[in-house]
């Protein structure tokens, strides 16, 4: 197989996801892989050191540095036309928001099959078969790509970076592109927020709506200073304003893997799993003995939760004093 | 005036399935007809965004025509009903016997034959994802079809001097931008993400509006054509990853706590 990794240039761990990336393609395994580099790059050196064979430099012309942001419909037209000069068996996009467009788009536009957040890829007496989760992420569903190109996303963490190096051509594709997009006008971005730090937390406190009301939220952010960590919590309670946005944990928020995860009130829901389920030993308190969230904790409490939080930051506070 | 229509779906309560239930998973499918059916999460953002729109357009003196649509055979009549009662003009129910699960293709067609049916929508509004398929594709799908653009994780809408604002989150940050064509929304963690409750008053008001139903074939459409899918889907099973759960007993918090704290904290705040 002839498989094409597309990834923009200007994304933070860059090299780090399209190494995962590569390592799903060699997995599969595949005959030809290479990438498509969207837009501009400071750091080309470090992408020729990629185990690649070739590396398409799309670069973007005219940049227009005012406007950082591509639509989709900026960038299609590239895409398209370098899809019919390599006419690669299969095409991988990142699994972020600008990916997933691109990548739907795209597969509509070639008649290809398009599967967004795969976990698994497969090749068999060559059909292609691509896992991924389905019924909020409680069952996971197998599918059979029938049509070429074969366009994905891959789920988050889904394939570990591969750690071996090559020695990439690079080829220069240079595309005029139209960066005007007719039918919206005065276009501002607002960099993203700090982030939480929850990526890098060793201990989190997750929080989820059985801890009550936003006004518990002060003595369970004093508990996770008191850890040493960060709090985050499931979407109900960032869409409740108990969290803000950049805390929230599950496949549309933060995707974490402490050493320590301590939830508190929260059921177990399949989305807020994803978020978690890489933490090296969950921590689960919860008064409802059915909580889903038992079942995937390595450690479980049984009791009202900001009651054990009480006692949990008395006992750190004795030991701090 | 301006035409806004909401893409919706009901999807069973996934959080009243239990782990039992959801063992008993067989071959294609799982029986999850007794949970309870509620709005799809992201779907019911949407309707309440459009209402929120309406609003503004209404204190801005335009007319506004907000229609709501479902593709589904089986839906809960109290649902649908009750989007009458929070103010929609019309609620649309296209029926539908086809497996839809896993098909975003098959539902944006149909969504596409309605829009191209029915004249020029000033917005195209739903959810980005629903749960049962969790597809995420039927938005861009239905952009593509109608050949509109489509701005996706949508988190608010706003009527500024009669067009859209619209802010979204994008992978660097938010993007604001004020929109002067018709276009798909496809919407994400919003900022009103809840379907604002019908007073007793409307409800009684709008007992008499009707869900009108429509046939694939009412929109020129074929079954059998819709069926053609790029992927066939294989199989469904629940994955088995669960920890061992070893439970700390004691007959006070104070008692759990400090068990807890001993045996794991203790050794977590050493890293």
């Amino acid at each position: 197989m002839k498989i094409a990794i597309a990834a923009p240039s200007n994304q933070q761990d860059n090299i780090e996801k399209i190494k995962e990336y590569i390592n799903a393609a060699v997995q599969i395994p595949s005959e030809i892989i290479e990438l498509w580099l969207i837009g501009d790059c400071q750091n080309i050196d470090e992408y020729e050191k990629l185990p690649l064979d070739k590396i398409y430099w799309i670069k973007i012309q005219p940049d227009n540095a005012l406007v950082p942001h591509l639509a989709a419909e900026e960038i299609l037209p590239a895409l398209e036309q370098l899809y019919k000069t390599n006419q690669p068996d299969a095409i991988f996009f990142f699994g972020n928001i600008s990916g997933s467009e691109l990548a739907v788009r795209l597969s509509r536009r070639t008649e290809g099959s398009c599967i967004t957040e795969a976990s698994f890829l497969e090749q068999k007496e060559k059909c292609f078969y691509v896992t991924r989760g389905a019924y909020s992420f409680n069952l996971k569903a197998k599918f059979e790509m029938n049509q070429k190109p074969y366009i994905l996303t891959l789920a988050n963490g889904a394939y570990e970076p591969i750690s071996t190096t090559g020695n990439p051509e690079i080829v220069i594709a240079d595309f005029e592109v139209n960066r005007n997009v007719p039918w919206s006008i005065d276009r501002e971005i607002q960099n993203k927020e700090e982030a939480e730090g929850l990526e890098s937390a060793k201990i989190i406190v997750a929080v989820g709506r059985g801890v009550g009301s936003k006004s518990s939220m002060v003595h369970l952010e004093e508990l996770a200073a008191l850890l040493g960590g960060k709090l985050g919590g499931t979407r109900p309670t960032v869409l409740d304003s108990w969290l803000r946005m950049n805390q929230m944990l599950g496949s549309s928020g933060n995707v974490v893997k402490p050493k320590l995860c301590i939830t508190l009130g929260t059921s177990g829901s399949g989305p807020f799993l994803i978020g978690i389920e890489k933490s090296e030993c969950i921590i689960a308190v919860n008064n409802d003995p059915k909580a889903l969230i038992f079942k995937e904790s390595d450690v479980g409490i049984i009791d009202d939760c900001n009651e054990i939080a009480e006692e949990l930051i008395k006992l750190l506070q004795q030991e701090k004093n | 005036m301006m035409k806004l229509l909401v893409c919706f779906k009901v999807t069973p309560d996934m959080d009243s399935i239990t782990e039992k239930e959801w063992n008993r998973v067989k071959n294609e499918t799982v029986d999850v007809s007794f949970a309870k059916k509620i709005l799809g999460l992201y779907d019911e953002s949407a309707l309440e965004m459009a209402l929120r729109l309406a609003d503004e357009a209404k204190k801005q003196d335009m007319e506004v025509e907000l229609t709501a649509i479902i593709v589904d055979s089986d839906s809960e009549d109290f649902i649908l009903k009750n989007l009458f009662a929070v103010k929609y003009s019309k609620v649309i129910n296209i029926n539908c016997t086809m497996d839809l699960r896993f098909h975003p293709d098959a539902v944006s067609e149909i969504i596409s034959a309605y829009v191209r049916k029915n004249g020029t929508f000033d917005a195209i509004l739903m959810g980005q994802q629903a749960s049962v398929g969790d597809n995420r594709q039927t938005h861009l799908l239905t952009a593509e079809k109608l050949n509109l653009p489509c701005i996706t994780q949508v988190s608010d809408m706003t009527l500024t001097d009669k067009c859209i604002r619209v802010t979204s989150q994008i992978d660097l940050g938010i993007l604001s931008q004020t929109v002067i064509r018709p276009c798909v929304y496809a919407i994400g963690n919003a900022l009103h993400p809840y379907l604002r409750v019908a007073t007793l008053r409307e409800k009684m008001a709008s007992s008499k509006s009707k869900v009108d139903v429509l046939s694939l074939r009412d929109l020129d459409l074929v079954e059998e054509q819709l069926q053609r899918d790029k992927k066939s889907f294989v199989s469904l099973y629940r994955e088995n990853k669960s920890r061992n759960c070893n439970y700390i007993e004691g007959s006070t918090p104070a008692e759990k706590a400090g068990i807890l704290y001993e045996t794991y904290i203790k050794e977590a705040l050493k890293l």
